[in-house]
């Protein structure tokens, strides 16, 4: 028997033990609450979409992770290097266990998208085949992909104001900005522009809607180093007849973010490099699956991507009219694509999404969308050419308590390449405009500080932005200011992450006063060179407060208790990190 | 309302003048308990006593002023189980009707009503803690009673009093009242 007929029939012989086992397996509770809710509405033969999570990747993992990592492209393990992602290559990386996925091929109509991060694939498949694939061993747990529907924006008209952009002299910088200026000056870009920075070898993977008319005199100079449909499987990103999805979302964002026509239209990184994923269907009502994201997101590490703009975002307005997520999953941990984000940014990717369009419209403490609810990803929201906040743009804060949204940019009448014609331009609205703008001045950071991890690029955009000294969740810490930013000089040690707050009640008989449990983990580039946390408060319900300092723990005490408060007081925390040359790092926030 | 009942009161008393009257000092002292769920289990019942003075006049009627003291309690209160104290003191201005519900030598019977100001302050030894109980509420007393006449104007009493006390100095309802049941002795003399 020569090598391949043995190990044809190695994996026959664990196929058949997979097949065979799988009989005697079946947990009830593998299929989660919401998909046995549809399989109960649909008919047998009816299609649904799933997620397949897997029990685990199979046998010899560390063989597998050796191969894994010849997989990534150079610029992903260079980005992983400086990181210090220890090992460069971890589980995460190892996709998933084929043998799995051949089994399920057999029992599905069509295998969407694998995910080495969930270990999971997405599949589509009849009420049946669902249940039959919960029943094998292999198979961890059978959930729904959720399918939104993502609206734009109606923004109200306004009385005419003068623009940001017609306060600036003529010829006031180097590049002739036309219409665009209004959008790139608000961000103080010019600037960097003057001084030859446009994002260049800085890598930005767009996953968007379609990217229609790339032909478009502001984008035939863009390096667009790869594409990948994620709705439809294959390398084309634009319209194309008979396939799923349509429309010209995708080249909106890019326009904005790299557009590159001078006395029309320059948008902050024209000089930086792109990936283009379509990981959404349509233009006005845009369905968006989470799978295609989360696809999107590994195939933007695998290749290297710095910077993920993601103008889209998962909450609500459910195809079949349900609303699977509330505002208490907005914990930057609970949805998928939150996951995957997590995982993402584990990896030194920046994340910019969209905070969303939801204003104040959904009841709960916040309007977000996820990804935007992580703590490692920069929500955008947006303001107006004013700095006003837009009405539409969504409000924090997290389930978890941390100040959301992050960032502010222009998302009202931001110009733009149109999607008929290679001289068109069109103005629009929405937080899915003001992405692009956010994320084109990280790569500016990232071209002029190329050391720079994604936490100090988060850190400078947030030390350096208009309300840094007094974040909310309406605003976040404002208005970005590039040049401020790119040369901001980092403290040698980092503040605290993941700074919540939990507000707790006690009862004194006649009286409840209240306690705020604020907790936070340690950064862990610090290396242990923390030797205390400073914690402080700025009242917020009384007129010129400023922060009062509060304590000083030791750097092994992650919590700090304050005790006896009243129902309407609330606060505005800030946390820094203490060295043991007195050096107090930057601060982290929370919001009460 | 309160001042209405306590000028129908001056007034049903100026008009007995002429009757025979007399005067009783004595003091009861017994138990009380505590409506409120939360507070009863940090504080629970107690002892009370009360001296008073009454003034009875026409036959069967009295006018009645007492103060009710004694019930301060520790108890351990909040999530960080705090030492405590509450008291609970009070005036009570009773009208007291004595009716012969039982045909027994030397015994009689009586009703009492009225209304009281009261007092109540917890300390909580906390330096955390930012509002200071320690307010008063204007309440009703209602009561029944038995005498048992002894010697030379000296007698003995059993009383039963409801006081609702019904409070909420900050965000909780509070209920301070409860049921008294004393006992006690009095001493009648002419003036």
């Amino acid at each position: 028997m020569n090598r391949k007929k043995l190990s044809r029939a190695i994996v026959f012989m664990l196929l058949v033990t997979l097949v065979v086992s799988s009989g005697i397996s079946q947990r009830p509770d593998k299929i989660s609450p919401r998909l046995q809710k549809d399989l109960a509405r649909k008919s047998h033969g009816e299609k649904l979409t799933a997620w397949v999570y897997f029990r685990d990747k199979g046998p010899g993992i560390s063989q597998r992770m050796a191969e894994a990592g010849e997989t990534l492209h150079v610029k992903s393990l260079s980005r992983r290097l400086r990181h210090g992602f220890e090992g460069l290559v971890d589980e995460y990386d190892v996709p998933v266990y084929q043998p799995y996925v051949s089994i399920l091929k057999q029992q599905v109509e069509k295998i969407r998208h694998t995910s080495r991060w969930l270990n999971a694939a997405s599949v589509e498949a009849t009420s049946q085949a669902l249940q039959t694939i919960a029943k094998f061993r292999f198979v961890e747990k059978v959930d729904k992909v959720s399918i939104y529907i993502s609206r734009d924006p109606v923004v109200e008209p306004e009385a005419e104001t003068e623009s940001f952009s017609e306060t600036l002299p003529a010829g006031a910088f180097v590049l002739d900005y036309g219409s665009s200026l209004a959008q790139v000056a608000q961000l103080n870009v010019p600037p960097l522009h003057d001084m030859g920075y446009a994002g260049h070898g800085v890598l930005i993977c767009m996953l968007d809607g379609g990217f229609n008319n790339l032909g478009h005199e502001a984008l035939d100079h863009l390096d667009i180093v790869a594409t990948w449909d994620f709705v439809n499987g294959d390398l084309i990103v634009s319209d194309q007849t008979g396939q799923m999805g349509s429309g010209s979302h995708g080249t909106k964002t890019l326009g904005i973010i790299a557009g590159y026509q001078p006395g029309k239209l320059i948008g902050p990184a024209f000089g930086a490099s792109f990936l283009l994923g379509k990981t959404e269907n349509s233009e006005w009502e845009r369905h968006i699956e989470e799978d295609h994201w989360v696809a999107g997101a590994e195939w933007a590490d695998t290749l290297g991507a710095d910077i993920i703009s993601s103008s889209l975002g998962y909450r609500d307005r459910f195809s079949d009219g349900e609303m699977d997520y509330s505002w208490q999953d907005m914990d930057g941990e609970t949805t998928v694509v939150a996951k995957g984000a997590n995982i993402a940014a584990s990896r030194g990717i920046l994340i910019v999404n969209s905070a969303g369009n939801e204003g104040l419209s959904l009841s709960g403490l916040n309007t977000l969308v996820s990804p935007s609810d992580c703590a490692d990803v920069l929500a955008a929201g947006a303001v107006d050419s004013q700095g006003r906040r837009a009405h539409f743009s969504s409000i924090g804060p997290t389930a978890d308590g941390r100040i959301k949204p992050d960032l502010m940019a222009m998302g009202e009448s931001v110009y733009t390449a149109g999607p008929n014609g290679p001289k068109e331009y069109e103005s629009g609205d929405g937080t899915s405009f003001a992405c692009p703008l956010v994320a084109g001045v990280a790569a500016l950071l990232l071209e002029v500080n190329p050391t720079w991890t994604n936490q100090d690029i988060k850190t400078a955009m947030k030390a350096t932005a208009s309300r840094s000294d007094s974040p909310d969740n309406e605003s976040g810490w404002g208005i970005v200011d590039a040049q401020k930013a790119a040369f901001y000089t980092l403290k040698s040690i980092h503040a605290p992450r993941l700074f919540t707050i939990v507000r707790m009640a006690n009862n004194y008989g006649f009286f409840t006063q209240y306690m705020d449990r604020l907790g936070w983990m340690p950064d862990p580039r610090n290396n242990g060179q923390v030797i205390s946390y400073r914690v402080y408060a700025k009242q917020l319900d009384s007129e010129n407060s400023s922060f009062v300092f509060l304590t000083e723990v030791d750097g092994q005490t992650l919590s700090f208790l304050r005790r006896g408060l009243l129902e309407e007081e609330d606060f505005l925390y800030k946390i820094t990190s203490v060295s043991a040359s007195g050096e107090e790092s930057e601060p982290n926030f929370t919001l009460r | 309302m309160k001042k209405y009942i306590l000028f129908i009161s001056l007034v049903f008393i100026c008009s007995q003048t002429g009757s025979a009257s007399w005067f009783t000092l004595g003091l009861n002292a017994g138990f009380r308990d505590l409506n409120d769920a939360t507070l009863g289990e940090i504080y629970g019942d107690g002892y009370v006593y009360e001296p008073y003075l009454r003034y009875s006049f026409a036959g069967s009627y009295s006018l009645e002023l007492s103060y009710e003291g004694g019930y301060k309690k520790s108890g351990l209160v909040g999530v960080f189980q705090e030492d405590s104290t509450l008291s609970v003191s009070g005036f009570q201005l009773t009208g007291i009707v004595r009716v012969p519900l039982l045909r027994i030598r030397r015994v009689s019977t009586y009703f009492k009503i009225g209304f009281a100001y009261y007092f109540y302050k917890q300390d909580i030894d906390s330096p955390f803690v930012r509002q200071k109980v320690d307010h008063t509420k204007w309440t009703t007393v209602i009561g029944v009673g038995m005498s048992l006449n002894l010697f030379r104007g000296f007698f003995l009493t059993a009383e039963y009093k409801s006081i609702p006390l019904g409070v909420k100095p900050f965000d909780i309802d509070v209920d301070l009242g409860g049921s008294r049941i004393l006992f006690g002795i009095g001493y009648s003399f002419w003036l």
